[in-house]
């Protein structure tokens, strides 16, 4: 049944003014970070590493959420219209599913969206800065650590998309969880927080490695806000009934 | 007008916008109350440096903020289909006029309570440095100029898709601009209104000391130009979303 409903979910986004945001939202971050970069070359002098930071500052800081919760929005906002909620609350659909799909299509588009985001990096740094060599393994690793964070963000947001009926709300709450994420970094609770956990995995403002040593850590946190998301998910669509 | 602002205050119950418009101020406190100076020299410098960081934060917060709000307004009659009902039981005009007077009260709302936030900021950090009255009106009237301004052009993309979506999309692609505007030539931000908050900004980086990291802040003129221009195309906007109202098909 699972499977079903991600075809379902897969099937909303056809067509869907999402796609916009899923190209621009990269493409500005990268055109303002290359620029950056080739603007103060006597201060950023760590090659590939630099540019790393320049094209992923701003993007996963404060972007990042809210771009996902513009996703997770969107597909809960068509169950919230019309009698659909109803529907699919009636529907012979173990609830836990609907949730466990609609993220996975979030998850899907997010990583689509960090490929995206690592191959404008390599074209700018071999295009534009004329970076020699290839980008070090280091920073794709740093890629997947952010991904692997994101995910808890992508489940927090289906959760706060699920349970606020407007569309606009939760994007709001998803830029203040990065700001939050910020201020949680800067006190150095970078692990406790969901929001913070993708911009520790990008490593995306500071020349050393901010999770050096606390690997374990940080995929247990991940683990457990992803865990901790869906039984709340679980817990609200189990117990929130019809809303005609 | 007392009528249909009292409609869209009975339309906002239980909507909680006055909650959302606290949060942002709340936000400033905390994200400008984390970074607060401690030592006498950054305490005499204080106020420059939060009347500097203030317009940043605007220009990252406020472009999605507006368009939550239009959306919130609007997008309550795209989901009940309610157009088509509302036009025949009260003038476009009056429809209209409601939701305007209801979204600007809330910018009021959120301006003042941010002008608050700094008075607040003060107070409880012991700011040494004389209150610079002059521009705290002054930022008040950019912050409120710059909202109105964002507000009506989200109003007006609601308008236009009767979505949500491109409105929140705009905001957040316009506050990504707008921010990487502020590290741009100056030229650069004044071609992204999302961001008009740091060019109307009459303070800015007179000196940076890069082995003390310190930062000394100075001011430049009032920016009388852009803000007239931002008004105006505030004003544009309002005119351009009343022609829709008044034209649309339901």
């Amino acid at each position: 049944m699972l499977k079903r409903c991600i075809i379902a979910e897969n099937r909303k986004l056809h067509a869907s003014p999402i796609w916009v945001m899923f190209f621009l939202l990269p493409i500005i971050s990268a055109g303002y970070g290359t620029f950056n970069y080739l603007q103060n070359l006597e201060i950023l002098k760590d090659k590939w590493y630099s540019l790393w930071t320049q094209h992923t500052l701003f993007y996963s800081m404060f972007f990042f959420p809210a771009m996902v919760a513009v996703y997770a929005a969107y597909l809960w906002r068509l169950e919230h219209l019309g009698h659909n909620w109803n529907i699919i609350m009636a529907s012979p659909v173990k609830p836990l599913d609907l949730f466990a799909a609609k993220f996975v299509v979030v998850a899907k588009l997010a990583l689509l969206t960090h490929g995206f985001v690592f191959l404008l990096y390599t074209f700018c740094g071999k295009t534009f800065a004329h970076l020699p060599g290839w980008p070090p393994i280091e920073l794709s690793f740093f890629l997947l650590r952010g991904a692997l964070g994101a995910l808890a963000v992508i489940a927090a947001q289906l959760v706060l998309s699920m349970l606020i009926r407007s569309f606009a709300v939760p994007v709001f709450l998803a830029l203040i969880g990065g700001i939050s994420g910020i201020l949680a970094s800067s006190k150095g609770f970078a692990l406790l927080w969901p929001y913070s956990l993708m911009q520790a995995g990008m490593n995306a403002n500071k020349s050393k490695d901010v999770l050096d040593g606390g690997y374990g850590l940080f995929i247990a946190s991940c683990v457990i806000w992803l865990i901790a998301m869906f039984i709340l998910a679980d817990i609200l669509l189990k117990k929130k009934d019809v809303r005609a | 007008m007392t009528g249909t602002f009292h409609i869209e205050i009975q339309k906002a119950h239980r909507r909680h916008d006055i909650w959302i418009c606290l949060l942002v101020s709340m936000i400033m406190v905390v994200w400008v109350g984390g970074l607060s100076p401690s030592v006498p020299d950054e305490l005499a410098n204080a106020y420059s440096a939060l009347f500097y960081s203030i317009p940043v934060i605007n220009s990252i917060i406020l472009p999605v903020f507006m368009a939550l709000l239009a959306s919130r307004l609007w997008d309550m009659e795209i989901k009940g289909n309610t157009t088509k009902l509302l036009y025949t039981l009260q003038s476009r005009r009056s429809l209209f006029k409601g939701k305007v007077i209801f979204g600007v009260m809330e910018i009021f709302l959120t301006v003042f309570m941010e002008m608050g936030a700094v008075l607040l900021l003060g107070k409880i950090h012991g700011y040494t440095e004389t209150f610079p009255a002059g521009q705290f009106i002054y930022l008040a009237v950019c912050t409120t100029a710059a909202g109105l301004m964002l507000f009506f052009s989200e109003f007006f993309i609601m308008l236009i898709w009767n979505n949500p979506l491109p409105a929140l999309c705009v905001g957040i692609v316009g506050a990504l601009l707008g921010l990487f505007s502020a590290f741009m030539p100056p030229i650069v931000s004044y071609f992204v209104p999302w961001g008009y908050f740091i060019p109307l900004s009459s303070y800015e980086v007179a000196k940076w000391d890069q082995a003390t990291h310190t930062v000394t802040y100075g001011t430049r003129s009032f920016n009388w130009g852009l803000l007239a221009f931002t008004f105006a195309l505030a004003a544009l906007f309002f005119y351009a979303s009343w022609r829709r109202v008044q034209k649309q098909e339901v």
